[in-house]
């Protein structure tokens, strides 16, 4: 992080960054690590249980987990089907997706954990952790990202892509 | 000295005629000392009838929250305090709404405050809702004027749609609040 912000800023004019704008509905694909099989796990400082509702609210770092990618936001609402269990959710506020080699960040997510489908929304971003080598960042309006494969692509509006060495 | 005999029938015709009249003053008397036990407990909480049981085997009582729903106290044994409040032994508290039973609280213990404005539950409190969601504790506060729950220990829920435990919990008829909460969703099948 240390690398990104201090070399890759200063010496920004003698990088080489790639500003790569693309017309709507390019998509760039990615892999996250998923397992899709794994519990999902959800924390937070506070949660309100509505139960005529069919839905529950975690706010005060709401964090969901399953295997190794965590999903944060300022506010998770969790809504039932008929049968009264969890059917998808709703992210939104400082969302963050987490895995060990990438992040992303959105304005929104939602996680169909029926389909096992998460797709990130409002002003998509995609940060390679820092290595050694080179620090990656794409950007797009919305991330689709299938849970039981891991593969996921990036795409709407206009897709740009930031590479950084 | 014996009465003369004329005196003594007079006596006996005459108490003959008064004996229903002193039966009746004594019911009187009777009811309305039961009758003023009730009024005080109405004036004094929510709690609108009282078993009348002596040696407080098992005790009952009944009464209506504020929102209008129904609720019943039980309990195996019951001990009155010197202040006036009432430690029973298992303890089940039922809410019923509109016939149906909304909530059930069972414990090891509850404890009826003298107003009679609250329980408190402790030991083995299991609570359970019309919609199937439990919630197991080892203290639970129920206002009963109000219906709002309260554990200021930690709580253990489980409903149809995942598990969780929390560090403390509030409620009432329609939300459950949790703080500090670790849970795993139930999800829904494809």
């Amino acid at each position: 992080m240390k690398q990104f912000f201090g070399f890759g800023f200063s010496l920004a004019s003698l990088l080489m960054a790639v500003g790569l704008s693309t017309t709507p509905g390019t998509a760039q694909n990615l892999r996250f690590q998923t397992d899709a099989t794994a519990p999902v796990q959800l924390t937070a400082g506070q949660l309100v249980w509505q139960q005529d509702a069919q839905m529950a609210e975690a706010s005060d770092k709401a964090r969901l987990s399953q295997g190794g990618l965590v999903l944060s936001a300022a506010r998770m609402v969790v809504h039932m089907d008929e049968t009264g269990r969890a059917s998808h959710l709703i992210a939104s506020g400082q969302v963050r997706l987490r895995d060990g080699a990438q992040r992303a960040e959105a304005g929104q997510a939602e996680y169909d954990l029926i389909n096992e489908k998460l797709v990130l929304l409002d002003n998509v971003v995609v940060i390679d952790l820092p290595d050694d080598t080179k620090t990656g960042r794409l950007s797009g309006a919305r991330l689709q990202l299938d849970m039981r494969t891991g593969k996921a692509r990036l795409g709407g509006g206009r897709a740009r892509i930031e590479l950084q060495r | 000295m014996a009465d003369n005999p004329h005196i003594h029938s007079k006596r006996v015709a005459l108490l003959r005629k008064l004996l229903p009249f002193l039966a009746a003053l004594g019911v009187l008397v009777l009811l309305l000392g039961a009758n003023r036990d009730t009024l005080s407990s109405l004036s004094q909480s929510a709690v609108t009838s009282v078993s009348t049981n002596l040696a407080i085997e098992a005790p009952q009582f009944e009464g209506r929250l504020a929102d209008g729903r129904r609720f019943e106290i039980s309990a195996k044994t019951g001990r009155q305090l010197d202040d006036g409040a009432l430690v029973m032994r298992d303890f089940a508290l039922r809410v019923r709404h509109q016939g149906v039973e909304a909530l059930t609280a069972e414990a090891a213990q509850g404890r009826l405050t003298s107003g009679r404005q609250s329980a408190d539950l402790t030991g083995a409190v299991r609570l359970r809702d019309a919609e199937g969601a439990r919630l197991e504790t080892e203290a639970l506060k129920v206002n009963l004027e109000t219906g709002a729950l309260s554990a200021p220990q930690g709580v253990v829920f489980t409903a149809p749609g995942g598990r969780l435990r929390a560090a403390r919990f509030i409620g009432d008829a329609t939300h459950y609040r949790f703080f500090d909460v670790e849970m795993t969703l139930q999800r829904s099948l494809p």
